[in-house]
């Protein structure tokens, strides 16, 4: 394949994954920008939307029910997870860790009984190829990239044009002044967990025609996704979206000249690199 | 049953020492019954003869089950058919009259793991025999253990070195080797679809593995364009895929579980050169009735063909009823489930052989394998035919490449296997025990 084919396809890949990889981030990022929680369990969360969609869609053929029921049965177990679990021990970041981790280990084996062993799929409601230059690519990567950008520029409005995402940002800004003046602290937490979840179920269904289906596909994704959120900044949300395209430009440039194995390895190393060149992240101002 | 000979009992009862596990035991039954100096271990201490003229009262096989990781689908089928198995000879006397128990233990497809429920298996729960892992790397590591146990120990992984470099004594492996695989696999590759091959492999013991044996039999008759390492839990493969060379008539991929699944599905919307060819293991416990028409072609070298249509006998009906593969909702590692099955009926024969009637009798037992039996098919062997290699413990069966068409796996050609494809790599029938 030509230079200029290959450049035409990481230019086009690396946008679409970046674009993706930011969905599943941002609700990382979010539940630690506001809660301090670093949420092992966010890969099982995204499993789990994926594992219920393919459910979902198994019972009813209706990937678009999918996409419906999915992030609002995760953002349940968020919420629960947060009440129940989380509440009493935030205050201290270890024991949460250790808590959260639990509960991917926990996720996975539900799914393990529930969905089982094996690897399935879910197709893709728009399974047509793009031929463009004499390229190919799948149209349905495209559509997931676009969705995504809706939904992070939805996130982006709720946070900054609603009266919640105005509590949101007050509760990470200070809480004892935001407690003062009456903004409820208690469900502002509650929705934030829940708000993660369901951004990570939703990943879990839109990707789950790309990546197939599996108990496992949580640790897998949970490794980039904390990747670009200590480059973009914890806590930082436009910090994310801009890590989250470096990281897949990066690794899809990189392949074209070198090893895809190699490239990713020189990613790894740049981003090393621009963490201790930007320790507070992309954006040094900080949270969302 | 037709054995090509008969085992050495000279040599049986002149080797027979007492085991670290038969003193165990010996001290257990000791404390129980007051009887200091008791050293003869009796068979699971639970009615055994320690080796009488008549058997066992019960034979325990151990299964070290991938029960959760990444070989968890392997694991699940392992112990339904065995489940079955031990059911069903059960109700019919046993084996020689004696009860057979299965005991199992997760491995969770780690080495540390495994060799922990090896010890278990044996020390805990009383196995005789114990079938091993999927899990090349829980093989390896539970081989020197096998040893020091003494416990005839029938790994499942496929690693060449399990039955070479790595095997022991105790080593008997009645699944394919990764080599078998990769030999027929080339065989049919450069007859039917081309010359040109470039190889996609997980980047790990697994795709090495297939990887180094294409290479090697590609050589002479074609030629390698370039080798494409994927490290496992990779998600995205367009970038892997773009670095296939138009010219590829043959993409060799070595991949598992999602990243194959993912390959099916990328290569085809990118539309990658080369027919795809690989082993059954990249699509085992996956699910490939929802894919498209891009996924047609897609070829696999496998031991036994997922879906009864495509290997429909009364052998293999028996094999799928035992295993109640039409009540499992879970996708059916057709190519190798059958592997545990036919391990159990290999330690029947055997036991049947040479009259074994407890761990005294494990180096007659292993040395019955090194006589080289072969078997016919049957309800016991539903694979098929399949002969065992004295000299490295290692059998050989006939193959089938399977191709994917309209979302199902059908038999595009059955590979007979009348003798050895490879070398044996060890002489583990002139180790010690």
């Amino acid at each position: 394949m030509a230079l200029a084919s290959d450049l035409t396809i990481a230019l086009i890949n690396g946008l679409s994954w970046g674009i993706t990889i930011a969905l599943i981030a941002l609700g990382l990022n979010l539940i630690f920008g506001l809660l301090e929680i670093v949420n092992m369990a966010h890969g099982s969360l995204y499993m789990l939307g994926a594992v219920t969609g393919w459910f979902v869609v198994d019972a009813t053929g209706s990937f678009f029910l999918a996409l419906l029921i999915a992030p609002i049965a995760v953002a349940v177990i968020g919420v629960v997870l947060e009440r129940v679990v989380l509440r009493p021990i935030e205050d201290d970041i270890s024991i949460t860790l250790i808590a959260t981790f639990g509960f991917l280990l926990i996720f996975q084996q539900l799914a393990l009984l529930t969905f089982g062993p094996g690897t399935r799929t879910i197709e893709a409601p728009i399974t047509a190829t793009l031929q463009f230059a004499g390229l190919s690519y799948s149209a349905y990567r495209i559509v997931v990239a676009v969705v995504s950008v809706l939904l992070i520029a939805l996130l982006y409005a709720f946070l900054f044009r609603t009266r919640m995402g105005m509590w949101m940002r007050g509760v990470r800004q200070d809480l004892e002044t935001a407690s003062a003046l009456g903004v409820p602290t208690s469900q502002v937490y509650m929705l934030t967990f829940g708000l993660g979840a369901a951004f990570a179920a939703l990943a879990g269904v839109l990707l789950a025609p790309i990546v197939s289906v599996n108990h496992l596909m949580g640790l897998d994704i949970l490794a980039v996704a904390f990747i670009v959120v200590i480059v973009g900044g914890l806590g930082s949300l436009q910090g994310v979206l801009v890590a989250s395209l470096l990281y897949a430009f990066l690794e899809n440039f990189g392949a074209v000249f070198i090893a895809p194995v190699e490239a990713r390895i020189l990613t790894l190393v740049i981003m090393i690199v621009f963490v201790l060149l930007r320790p507070d992240g992309v954006f040094e101002e900080g949270a969302i | 049953m037709a054995p090509d000979g008969k085992p050495n009992a000279k040599q049986s009862v002149s080797n027979r020492s007492i085991s670290r596990r038969s003193a165990l035991r010996g001290l257990g039954a000791a404390s129980l019954v007051g009887l200091a100096g008791c050293t003869g271990g009796s068979n699971n201490g639970d009615g055994g003869d320690g080796g009488g003229a008549s058997g066992p009262d019960k034979i325990t096989i151990g299964l070290q089950a991938d029960m959760t990781g990444v070989l968890a689908s392997y694991g699940y089928w392992h112990k339904r058919v065995l489940e079955g198995y031990v059911e069903e000879l059960n109700a019919n006397d046993g084996i020689n009259g004696a009860e057979v128990e299965l005991v199992v233990e997760d491995t969770a497809t780690d080495s540390k793991q495994g060799v922990q429920a090896m010890r278990k298996l044996v020390q805990q729960e009383g196995a005789d025999f114990v079938i091993g892992s999927q899990s090349s790397g829980v093989s390896i590591a539970t081989n020197p253990l096998a040893k020091q146990l003494k416990v005839p120990y029938f790994p499942i992984g496929e690693a060449p070195s399990i039955t070479g470099a790595d095997g022991t004594r105790w080593t008997i492996r009645n699944n394919h080797s990764t080599n078998h695989a990769a030999i027929l696999a080339v065989q049919y590759g450069l007859e039917n679809l081309g010359k040109n091959w470039t190889i996609m492999y997980q980047d790990y013991a697994f795709g090495q593995q297939y990887t180094e044996w294409v290479k090697r039999e590609v050589e002479g008759s074609g030629t390698v364009l370039t080798e494409i390492p994927v490290p496992v839990g990779t998600s995205d493969l367009n970038s892997y895929l773009n670095k296939v060379p138009d010219d590829t008539e043959v993409l060799f991929n070595a991949l598992v579980g999602p990243s194959a699944l993912n390959f099916l599905k990328q290569s085809a919307d990118l539309g990658t050169s080369g027919a795809r060819l690989g082993p059954i293991a990249s699509v085992e416990g996956v699910d490939v009735s929802g894919l498209d028409a891009g996924a047609d072609g897609a070829a696999y070298v496998t031991m036994l063909p997922r879906r009864l249509e495509e290997a429909d006998n009364e052998y293999n009906r028996h094999l799928r009823d035992i295993a109640r593969v039409d009540e499992s909702d879970q996708v059916l590692n057709g190519g190798h489930y059958f592997v545990s099955y036919e391990a159990l009926s290999w330690i029947k024969d055997a036991v049947t052989e040479t009259g074994w009637s407890s761990e005294s009798d494990n180096q007659a037992f292993i040395e019955w394998f090194e006589t080289g039996p072969s078997v016919e098919q049957s309800n016991a062997y539903p694979q098929g035919k399949k002969m065992f290699r004295g000299t490295d413990h290692q059998a050989f069966m006939d193959m089938y490449i399977e191709e994917i068409s309209g979302g199902k796996l059908t038999v595009a050609e059955h590979i007979e296997v009348s003798e050895p494809t490879f070398d044996a790599q060890s002489d583990l029938s002139a180790m010690s025990f």
